[in-house]
């Protein structure tokens, strides 16, 4: 999938007039492509912008971050550019590549990219009479908003400034798989049907723990909600946009009653760690759920643990009571986060739990996802089929999870502990007890940052 | 999956009353008999229903009115055994 560049619009923009007038347009594409392919800034350092880097720059009294080494220039029109003529009178051997200008005049230059963006803008003012202004070019941030039609209807995305996330996201999608273990997904005639749960190529279908079969089929609809919150496509002009673009595995621990076990987790978690490590992927797992300690579960997160593998999970839904574990393993284990959840005032809804174990927390009251296109059990207690609201920390725990797999694609280099830390060190501190919300609520863009 | 209802020491643990999960020792988790010896400590009626995982554990099948709490506390005084357990159910956490 190509990856969106910021900035990339205007650029092309510049040169979208001339493209075909010169070789050197060409190339410049070709390069933009590459850049949308290539993983962008898989180790953590200085921001780039087509492998140049971002600087921040003083212009006209303000601080704005723009491209080293890429100056936009404007020539008067009425001069048409002579065939040979570059932009580079004026910077002689500081020149890489020049565009001829468009129709507006408008063009761009490159320089070695070590050359300070202000030194390359006053050198580019000095190419003739006719160049009326340079500048340099300035880094344009687009708030990606999916066509997604219930879009607006997610308000938990922009809640937890995740648009402002994805704007900055340029990881990649297949180097980390989120693992959700739950009651299965929409599935009919052994294929994926639902039609923001469909895409075969980072949808991946793993055991069913329930039935002892390949195929987790969704009999509950929990699980497909949770998938949904968490991965749902985005920007196909379908339903709801899920927080993750990248590899999910679906596992089913939950049946029809959306009951579990600790063996059924211990079994999940264990094929959830062998798919990664096949992927040659990083993992998160998404537990929305939990129950009492046990051996088994504490076994299982120790392997999680031990494999490098970060765990989510659902504080519960205790109506201020204890957490539930594994979720209440976050104490014990740094690979563990415990997920509370919040209302649109930023209150905790009365059901959620409680407790000192609590990591962070995420929106959890009318979330609006996906349920399976046939009838589960949801369907029996007033449930629409295909799109509808839940409400609990299951909602919120996917959404923590999601936000963990774009951390980690992006800085694929992070330790769980790491991608953990991240997530709470930038989350936002709610007023009241930390035993309701923990570090506070999740913010993608400053996690993403 | 048939449930009963346990105190443990903080919340109500609901399990399965036919279910066991053994855990052995790391030591002891390459020996061929093991499976065979876990066995013969249980009611005669008394079935594997998967056998050790990579991490050492397995899940025995009981005989209808045995009580997995109690047979848990029995295994566990055997050498080779790290833990064992009934099945504790989870639930999924939606409102």
């Amino acid at each position: 999938m190509p990856t969106r560049l910021p900035g990339i619009d205007l650029l092309r923009s510049l040169i979208s007039g001339v493209e075909k007038q010169t070789s050197l347009f060409q190339g410049i594409e070709d390069r933009i492509r590459a850049l949308e392919r290539a993983p962008q800034n898989t180790v953590e350092g200085p921001r780039t912008f087509q492998g140049r880097p971002v600087v921040k720059v003083m212009w006209n009294g303000e601080e704005v971050e723009a491209v080293q080494g890429l100056v936009a220039y404007r020539r008067r029109q009425e001069r048409s550019p002579m065939p040979g003529e570059s932009a580079e009178r004026g910077l002689n051997a500081l020149v890489l590549d020049t565009s001829a200008p468009d129709e507006l005049g408008i063009g761009v230059i490159a320089t070695d990219e070590h050359i300070e963006a202000e030194r390359a803008t006053s050198a580019a003012a000095e190419m003739g009479a006719d160049v009326i202004w340079t500048e340099p070019v300035f880094l344009d941030y687009g708030t990606l908003i999916p066509n997604d039609p219930f879009f607006s209807q997610q308000w938990a995305f922009p809640e937890i400034n995740a648009p402002q996330g994805w704007d900055l996201w340029n990881g990649d999608p297949n180097r980390v798989v989120l693992a959700i273990l739950d009651s299965g997904i929409s599935i009919e005639s052994g294929k994926l049907s639902h039609p923001d749960l469909s895409d075969e190529q980072r949808i991946f279908l793993g055991r069913d723990f329930v039935n002892n079969d390949s195929e987790p089929k969704d009999d509950h609809g929990h699980g497909t909600h949770v998938a949904g919150i968490a991965g749902a496509t985005k920007n196909n002009v379908t339903g709801v946009a899920g927080l993750w673009p990248g590899s999910i595995f679906i596992l089913k621990v939950f049946n029809a009653s959306n009951d579990g076990s600790n063996i059924a987790f211990e079994k999940a978690v264990t094929s959830a760690v062998e798919f990664a490590s096949q992927q040659g992927a990083r993992l998160v797992i998404n537990y929305s759920g939990g129950g009492p300690d046990s051996q088994t579960k504490r076994a299982a997160v120790a392997h999680a643990n031990d494999n490098g593998a970060l765990i989510v999970a659902a504080a519960g839904n205790a109506s201020g009571g204890r957490i539930i574990f594994p979720a209440a393993y976050s104490i014990e284990f740094p690979n563990v986060i415990a997920v509370g959840a919040i209302d649109p005032q930023r209150q905790r809804p009365s059901f959620a739990s409680q407790g000192s174990e609590m990591t962070v927390v995420a929106p959890g009251v009318n979330i609006l996802s996906t349920l399976p296109n046939y009838f589960v059990t949801l369907n029996s207690q007033g449930k629409q089929p295909k799109f509808d609201r839940l409400n609990g920390t299951s909602q919120a725990a996917p959404l923590v999870a999601a936000l963990g797999a774009l951390i980690w694609s992006q800085w694929p280099h992070l330790s769980a502990t790491e991608v953990r830390d991240k997530i709470v060190q930038t989350a936002v501190r709610i007023p009241g007890s930390d035993s309701d919300f923990g570090s506070g609520i999740i913010d993608a863009e400053a996690a993403l940052m | 999956m048939r449930a009963g209802d346990a105190e443990d020491s903080s919340n109500e643990a609901r399990y399965s009353s036919n279910k066991l999960i053994v855990r052995l020792k790391s030591e002891h988790r390459r020996d061929s008999g093991a499976l065979s010896e876990v066995l013969s400590w249980l009611p005669q009626d008394a079935r594997c229903e998967s056998e050790f995982d990579e991490l050492g554990i397995a899940v025995i099948t009981l005989p209808d009115g045995a009580d997995p709490v109690q047979i848990a506390r029995e295994i566990e005084q055997h050498e080779i055994v790290e833990y064992a357990e009934p099945e504790f159910l989870d639930s999924g956490a939606n409102k």
